[in-house]
């Protein structure tokens, strides 16, 4: 059986070897004392390096308490998000019916009316010597007519 | 799923052991970390969903210490460490600090990420996702960057396995 790679060994001495691996280095180092010996090695190397390592770095660290920011606005979940969407669409909905109700009521009391000349035009005669017919037209439709001479 | 305040509690001091490795002892670590975790409430209050916070927080803390380094405009290397720490160091510490502060100052950029994070105790998958490196290569990369630091160790005659 070959020798282990430093890669294995190096995933073994950190628990990162899944069941089948760790079989495979377990039985080969029963039996081949340079590897078990690069094992031992390897893992006292690793671990001094990270005592090293945790030396440059203070063990006793004080963490604060932490401050809520209070600059950007907390935004509100999709629940509400989606609510507030309805709310507006409604809104709006209601907005465009009353506006076209006013319209209608409008249009219902409103008075219209029609001007017209009561006779046939003479061009030979000034437009003021003709009677003026004027139509009005009330809420009910009943039409009431007026001549201007 | 744990609280902010868990999170907070249980990553804080990692998070402050990394960036004091990556840029000193300094008053910019408290604000970087921070930094780091008003960012990290804004985006969870805003309805972000961080998948692994752990790896996101030290993911976090190693680009903010980097483009610290960047604004600082001078690379402080880990022989600037800040003089609090050697006057409280007893003389074996220093010894062994003087000796693994330059046996890293030798390594390549990602490789002092690699052994930071490594140091801390993280495991393989937290450090694929925190450093970039693929989860397969990490067994092979950490060997050779440990077997690097033994090498620089020796040659600075300091007995690291004593």
């Amino acid at each position: 059986m070959s020798c282990i790679h430093d890669d294995i060994i190096q995933k073994y001495i950190d628990g990162e070897t899944d069941p089948v691996e760790v079989s495979l280095v377990e039985t080969h180092i029963a039996t081949c004392k340079i590897c078990a010996l690069k094992v031992e090695n390897q893992r006292s190397v690793a671990a001094s390096i990270k005592k090293a390592m945790n030396l440059l770095a203070k063990d006793s660290v004080e963490i604060p308490e932490f401050e809520i920011p209070s600059g950007p606005v907390k935004r509100p979940s999709l629940t509400i998000k989606r609510f507030s969407w309805v709310i507006a669409a409604a809104c709006i909905l209601l907005f465009v019916i009353v506006i076209t109700d006013r319209k209608e009521k409008k249009s219902r009391v409103g008075i219209a009316y029609d001007t017209d000349f009561a006779m046939d035009i003479d061009a030979n005669r000034a437009v003021s010597q003709f009677p003026l017919v004027i139509n009005i037209i009330d809420a009910d439709g009943n039409i009431y007519e007026y001549s201007i001479k | 799923m744990n609280t902010f305040e868990e999170i907070y509690t249980e990553n804080y001091r990692t998070m402050f052991r990394v960036a004091t490795r990556m840029i000193g002892d300094s008053e910019d670590v408290s604000d970087i970390i921070q930094e780091i975790f008003i960012d990290f409430f804004n985006k969870t209050n805003n309805g972000n969903i961080i998948q692994h916070p752990k790896s996101w927080l030290y993911r976090a803390t190693i680009n903010k210490c980097i483009d610290n380094h960047r604004s600082r405009k001078q690379y402080q290397d880990l022989e600037s460490l800040d003089n609090r720490n050697i006057e409280s160091a007893s003389a074996e510490n220093q010894e062994m600090k003087d000796a693994i502060i330059l046996a890293v100052s030798k390594l390549k950029p990602q490789e002092k990420i690699l052994v930071t994070v490594y140091s801390e105790g993280l495991s393989y998958k937290e450090i694929a996702e925190v450093t970039g490196i693929k989860f397969t290569s990490i067994g092979k990369m950490l060997s050779r960057t440990l077997k690097k630091m033994e090498k620089q160790l020796k040659s600075q005659r300091y007995e690291l396995y004593s």
